[in-house]
Order: structure tokens, then sequence, then C-alpha cells
């Protein structure tokens, strides 16, 4: 009969319970850690650390071009952007609060710091965050406060309103005091969602047909009229890392997703790659007239060689990336400035915006022109150039629509007519010469992979050199995640 | 006083030469799992010591 314990102990055999029981208790503890029973974890990394006994939890900052230091082991100084890093998650959560301590030395040229969270795989998309903004605390401080709670801002430039309420039926009416132009004319927003407007009419529009080919991921707003609509999208998918990954188009109004169209990877071996021509369209009715969004989810091995729309009213919002002949040299935009960037030697040289000359003059840096007041036309010169900026990219000046209100962004000028700011943003908390700033994130829809969720540190403007003195050192990087708790995964 | 002192260091030499198993076959499972506290290269250098204890002592 089996005895679970021996009549007579021997040293040996004591040693053997004794270290038996060490390895359970072990193995009970990595589990427990791995399950994480209670929900609720929190995960940290200072610098300069101490000794390291794991691999740790947060790690993997790259690209290591854009650090001071060879890798994040003693230091983490970002002197370009953006920065990606990882942190291992031992198992899914519902959301996170990243916390960040840090050592500003950025100049004037690089306001504002902000964090994200990576949501799309094939684009590599974040939910971005607000961690620092000066322009944003500048204007805080010389415009009136209107309300501050929660994160919660609204600052007007001359005492229109008492109270937060009658600012927000007036704004939800469109009819603001001191804005005759309605309310995107006069209300600049940060880190706001602000619903575009919807008193939209029919408007008259002709189908367009788009043979210029762009690269990569691009998003584009239309205006529609009531009635059926049809898109067709000819893809060229070039032989590349991400060639495999499906090709997904999104149309949206607003926020919300009104029809969506894929092509997957039908092949029994998921990783081969869908190399050749593909098309795909989208149709649906259009239920009322107004600024719709399509989004081209596509990664950088893939062309969009046409596009055709029912209407010309389309522009491309924020980055287009034009590449093989170019038969559209000339774009417009509606913003004041433009930044190009180019991957190809044979691509550099002289872009013209607004009647000036913006010289790309190296590879894989980027080059901004701005001031540009009105004619804002771009005459390229050669293509595969990524052009990017915070407004619209249209064929032909009438067809560039954008729904969007101005946002408070690195290249933000104020202008005479803007009078109230929307914004939710918490300023960073002062803890001596270092900062500390958090943002919240909902994990629900993060791109999860390997046990690891992505996160992007973001300092729009800051592409230094290792000799520079703009810089941000990180100091510290808390992330609090929450999610169910073992009785709700195994019970709901 | 010695054989006592062998006996213990056979009985370690077994524990670790258990625990990296385990270890190991808890990270094919679970990538991470016990990397991200532990590295276990440490590990296998205190089983190699051992080891090489036990090997001494036998001869």
């Amino acid at each position: 009969m089996f005895k679970l314990f021996p009549e007579k102990w021997t040293l040996s055999l004591g040693l053997r319970y004794f270290l038996g029981l060490i390895l359970l208790l072990l193995i009970i503890i990595f589990l427990y850690l791995k399950v994480v029973p209670s929900g609720e974890a929190t995960y940290k990394r200072t610098w300069p650390g101490s000794f390291k006994s794991g691999k740790g939890f947060i790690y993997g900052f790259n690209p290591a071009i854009r650090l001071a230091g060879e890798n994040d082991s003693r230091e983490v100084k970002i002197i370009a952007e953006p920065v990606y890093f990882s942190l291992y998650a031992p198992r899914t959560f519902d959301e996170a609060v990243l916390t960040i301590k840090y050592d500003s030395h950025l100049d004037l040229d690089s306001p504002i710091i902000e964090a994200g969270l990576i949501k799309d795989k094939i684009t590599r998309s974040a939910e971005i965050k607000p961690l620092e903004n000066r322009v944003l605390s500048g204007l805080s401080s010389s415009w009136l406060t209107l309300v501050k709670k929660d994160g919660y801002l609204v600052l007007q430039k001359k005492a229109n309103y008492n109270q937060i309420s009658e600012f927000d039926s007036a704004l939800r009416s469109g009819h603001l005091k001191n804005c005759p132009g309605g309310p995107r004319t006069c209300v600049a927003v940060y880190n706001y969602q602000l619903e575009a407007e919807n008193n939209y009419s029919e408007i008259k529009n002709s189908p367009l047909v788009i043979n210029q080919s762009w690269r990569g991921a691009h998003q584009f707003f239309v205006y529609l009229n009531r009635g059926s609509y049809r898109f067709d999208f000819d893809f060229n998918i070039k032989d590349g890392d991400n060639a495999a990954d499906p090709i997904k188009v999104n149309l949206y109004l607003g926020s919300k997703i009104l029809n969506s169209q894929d092509i997957n990877n039908d092949s029994k071996k998921e990783k081969e790659p869908l190399i050749g021509k593909k098309n795909l369209f989208l149709e649906g009715y259009a239920s009322s007239p107004g600024i719709y969004r399509i989004e081209l989810k596509v990664s950088d091995d893939v062309i969009i060689s046409r596009i055709s729309s029912p209407s010309d009213h389309l522009a491309f919002i924020n980055h287009i990336w034009p590449v093989g002949e170019l038969k559209t040299p000339s774009l417009y935009t509606d913003a004041s400035y433009l930044q190009a960037r180019t991957t190809e030697a044979a691509s550099l040289g002289k872009i013209f915006f607004g009647g000036r000359v913006l010289s790309l003059e190296r590879t894989y840096e980027q080059f901004m022109l701005s001031g540009i007041k009105d004619n804002k036309e771009i005459k390229l010169a050669q293509s595969d150039v990524i052009l990017e900026n915070n407004g619209v990219f249209s064929l032909f000046p009438g067809g560039l629509v954008n729904p969007n209100y101005k946002k408070i962004d690195r290249n933000f000028a104020l202008e005479d007519n803007l009078e109230y700011i929307i914004a939710n943003y918490n300023e960073p908390q002062e803890s001596g010469r270092l900062k500390v700033a958090q943002a919240k994130f909902n994990l629900k829809d993060a791109f999860y992979d390997n046990n690891k969720y992505n996160f992007v540190i973001s300092i729009p403007g800051l592409s230094g050199s290792t000799t520079s003195a703009n810089y941000l050192e990180i100091k510290e990087i808390r992330i609090a995640l929450k999610g169910k708790t073992l009785w709700q995964k195994i019970f709901q | 006083m010695a054989k006592n002192f062998s006996v213990i260091i056979r009985e370690l030499f077994y524990f670790f030469t258990i625990v990296a198993v385990c270890s190991f076959v808890l990270e094919i499972i679970w990538p991470n799992i016990i990397l991200a506290y532990f590295n276990l290269n440490y590990l296998l250098i205190i089983w190699l010591i051992s080891g090489l204890i036990v090997l001494k002592n036998h001869n």
C-alpha cells in the first residue's frame, strides 16, 4: 500500500520531500503570476536600473537609432521619434494606465509629448494620448478657463460664457458667440472627439478615377450624396515581409463603421504571401449626404494602383505616399505646413509648396516647410515621397473636404477667428526636476501578440542626433493593468 | 560530515535538474512565464556547479 510519508526518515529522503515542496511552491507561484487571479497587476521599470534577475516586463525600446545609448539597459534618452516599446503581459487585460516619469530637455520645436498603444498589426496605427502639451499649457495661462474638471478643459479667448452648460448647448446648436462661420472656424480641439457637423446638403458630385499609385495605408474623406455608392480599388502586392497580411477597406461616418470589405489569405498556408494584383469593391447606400471616411488598411508592401470613387470631393487625410509614375504632379492641401521624407535616394530633390522650395537632402530624414497661408499647391518632381501634415490632400482645389476641427498640435498657429479650445488633457505633475504624466488606454481592441502589448512614445518634431542637447530622458515607466478576475473569466 | 555534505549536494543537483526541466517545459508552453522574473542562466550555472561537485565526490 502506498504511504505518503515513510516510517524511517533518512537525510536524503527528508531533503527530497523538502525540496519537492519548494519545487511545488515555485510552480504554484509562477502559475499564479501567469494567471493573475485578481485581474490587477502593475509592472514598473526605472532607469538607471538596479540588478535585474529576469528579463522584466517593459523592454524592447526601438529603433535603437532614435535612442542616445546603444539600448535601453542603462538609460532611455529619446533623441528622435517615434520610439516603440513592449510590455510583457502574462495574459490579456482590459485597461492600462501608463505613468511616465521623465526629465525633459526638449526645446520649443518639440512642445508635445504623447504616448500611444498600438491597435493595428498591419498599419501599426496607435491610439495616441497626451502626456504633455506645452502649447495648450501656454494657452491655459493666457486664455480664460471655462471648465477644468477630470481632464475636460474648455478655454475661451473672451468671457463669452460663464457656464459650461450654456457653452455646450450653444456648441450643439452650432451657434457659438463670436463665431459667425460655425464652430469649425472658431473651435480648436486637442485629444477630444467633437462630432463633425452633420448639416450637409446635396452637392454636385462627379465620379472620379485616380490612377496614381499610392503605397501603404491611406485614409480619405469623401463627400457622398444620399443614394447608392460604389468604390473600386486595385491593389498590387509586392513580395515583402508583410505580403501575407490581409487587405481591409472600411467606410466610416464619424467614428461609426458603416461598411467593410477585405481580402484575406485563403491559402491553407497562413503565411503565404498575397503577391500580385487584387481588387476589391465597396458598395452600399448612403442614407444621408455628408462627409464619409474611407480607411485602406494595408501594409507597406501593398500599392494602391487605382481608386474609383462616386464622388470627386475626395481628400486624403494627413498622409500620402505617391509611388511609381507621377500622374498628378500637382496636389493641394488645406494645412499651412508640409513634412516630407523619402527612403529612396532617387527621390531626393525639390518639392514646391505654395511657391516656396522644400529640399529633400537626405533619405530617412524628415524635412518641413511651414508658414504657407494662401496658394497651398504642392508640386512634386519625383514620386516615392511621403508627404504629411495635419490637414488633407487633394488632387484639385475643389476636392478639399475636411470635417475635422483644428487641432492643437506642434504646428498650431493662433488665428484671429479662433475663440474656443476644447481638450481632454491633464497637465503633468512636477516632481522636482522631473515630470510625471499619465495616460489611460483601452486594451480590449489592442494588438496583443506573443503576450505583448506594444506602446509608442511620440514627440513630434524631435529628429535630433546623438550629440544633440534636445532629448527626453525617461526615468520610470509604470503600467497598471486591470482586467477580469479569474472568477469572472471562469463564470462569465 | 563529509558523507552528509555529499548527500546534500547530490540531492540539490537532482532538485536543480528537475527545476530546470520544469522551467523549460513551462517556458515552452507559456513563453516568458519564468524569464520575466528570473534568468534561467543563473539556474544552469548553479546546476552545473552542483553537478561538478557531485562528480568530484563520486570519484
